[in-house]
């Protein structure tokens, strides 16, 4: 993997912006579908929002989310943390998480995932990927076994979860492709 | 910024003594003068348990915990199935329900918690598991109801803890109430 040699910390500019972008007047809803990140937790708590934490460990391949998200607002989530999800997602897997996603969201919700973009493998499972301190991502664990990856480009995307149109793409120095998509106004439950 | 021995908190102020026999009193208690109370591994209480002094939970509680001026650490061993309103809250065992702090709510790695938490500060060390959401606006009406009124919000000084900085509100612990002598807890639970 290129991961192996890379020499600068991976960053997630994109995310970071949003964090940024909090203030204490502004009230958000987060979501995070993987586990709980102390760094992320302190960022959120510099304002008074909410995060929820959905603790899944790895998607379902086909059906997208793997259980139900807990303590959904009435509002809905603003922003949604899929982290490197949609890698291990088949087409089907991703228009169902898309539809989940939506109906947890309203028109303007930002989705925030990483694709596996420049190189055709990937790890063989999803990386449980931690936003460290500093704004460095840290990917945990070696990965021993490599997979195909799909290679999702941003049309592909938004093909498959039609609910969601891509905002904002960046590619990482890892190869990754940081993807913004915002929930479209049609879309919004 | 969350390692274990982070914003002044350790095994100094956090008192466990799982060896300790059903309710008896550890040293150095959380909040200053008096020892914790311990509720033993064997032990078992199934319904409302409230007190004015740290406790510290190694055995299982179900039902609902207030020790709103009071320290509790729900330790290692630790099992609570319950609603728990507290001034600080500190978990290394497993929760399965809502927590509710007026100061501070802090996961250690070891901790298992299923629930929505509610606190003007929260830590977590990284490894502990949590599903739920993480509440860091206290002035709202679940807290106001919980405790009478919003949170003191933290003062935006540097910290290790996670801290909203909102509003203009000084930061301290809110007053405590009377002292009421011996401080006992009182529950109106069943012990097994």
């Amino acid at each position: 993997m290129a991961r192996d040699a890379r020499t600068q910390p991976l960053r997630v500019p994109l995310l970071l912006e949003r964090l940024d972008a909090l203030n204490e007047a502004r009230r958000e809803h987060w979501l995070d579908l993987g586990r709980a990140q102390p760094a992320l937790i302190e960022r959120l708590a510099r304002g008074p929002n909410r995060l929820v934490v959905a603790d899944f460990a790895a998607p379902d391949t086909e059906r997208g989310l793997p259980g139900t998200v807990p303590a959904v607002p009435s509002t809905g989530f603003d922003v949604v943390l899929a982290w490197d999800w949609p890698n291990y997602l088949v087409p089907e897997g991703l228009s169902r998480l898309g539809a989940e996603l939506a109906r947890c969201s309203h028109a303007g919700t930002v989705l925030h995932a990483l694709i596996h973009y420049r190189n055709d493998r990937m790890p063989e499972t999803p990386q449980r990927l931690r936003l460290a301190a500093d704004g460095r991502l840290d990917e945990d664990g070696v990965v021993e076994h490599l997979r195909p990856a799909p290679r999702y480009s941003p049309k592909a995307l938004e093909k498959a979860m039609c609910h969601w149109q891509v905002d904002r793409t960046l590619l990482l120095n890892n190869g990754m492709q940081e993807f913004v998509l915002r929930l479209r106004s049609t879309s919004a439950h | 910024m969350f390692s274990k021995k982070d914003g002044g908190e350790s095994a100094t102020d956090t008192p466990r003594n799982p060896t300790a026999p059903a309710a008896s009193r550890s040293p150095g208690s959380a909040s200053g003068s008096r020892a914790a109370a311990t509720i033993g591994p064997s032990i078992r209480i199934n319904g409302d348990l409230a007190g004015e002094e740290d406790l510290i939970v190694e055995g299982r509680i179900t039902g609902t915990v207030e020790l709103k001026s009071n320290t509790l650490t729900i330790g290692a061993q630790g099992q609570v199935e319950a609603r728990v309103y507290a001034h600080t809250i500190l978990v290394e065992g497993t929760v399965n329900g809502d927590l509710y702090a007026s100061e501070r709510i802090s996961i250690r790695q070891s901790a298992r918690i299923e629930g929505n938490i509610y606190a003007p500060r929260i830590s977590l060390e990284d490894g502990a598991r949590f599903r739920g959401a993480i509440d860091m606006d206290t002035d709202n009406e679940a807290f106001r109801k919980a405790f009478g009124t919003a949170s003191a919000k933290p003062a935006p000084a540097a910290s290790a803890e996670v801290r909203p900085s909102s509003g203009s509100e000084t930061a301290g612990k809110p007053a405590k109430p009377a002292a009421n002598g011996g401080g006992s807890a009182s529950s109106s639970s069943n012990v097994a």
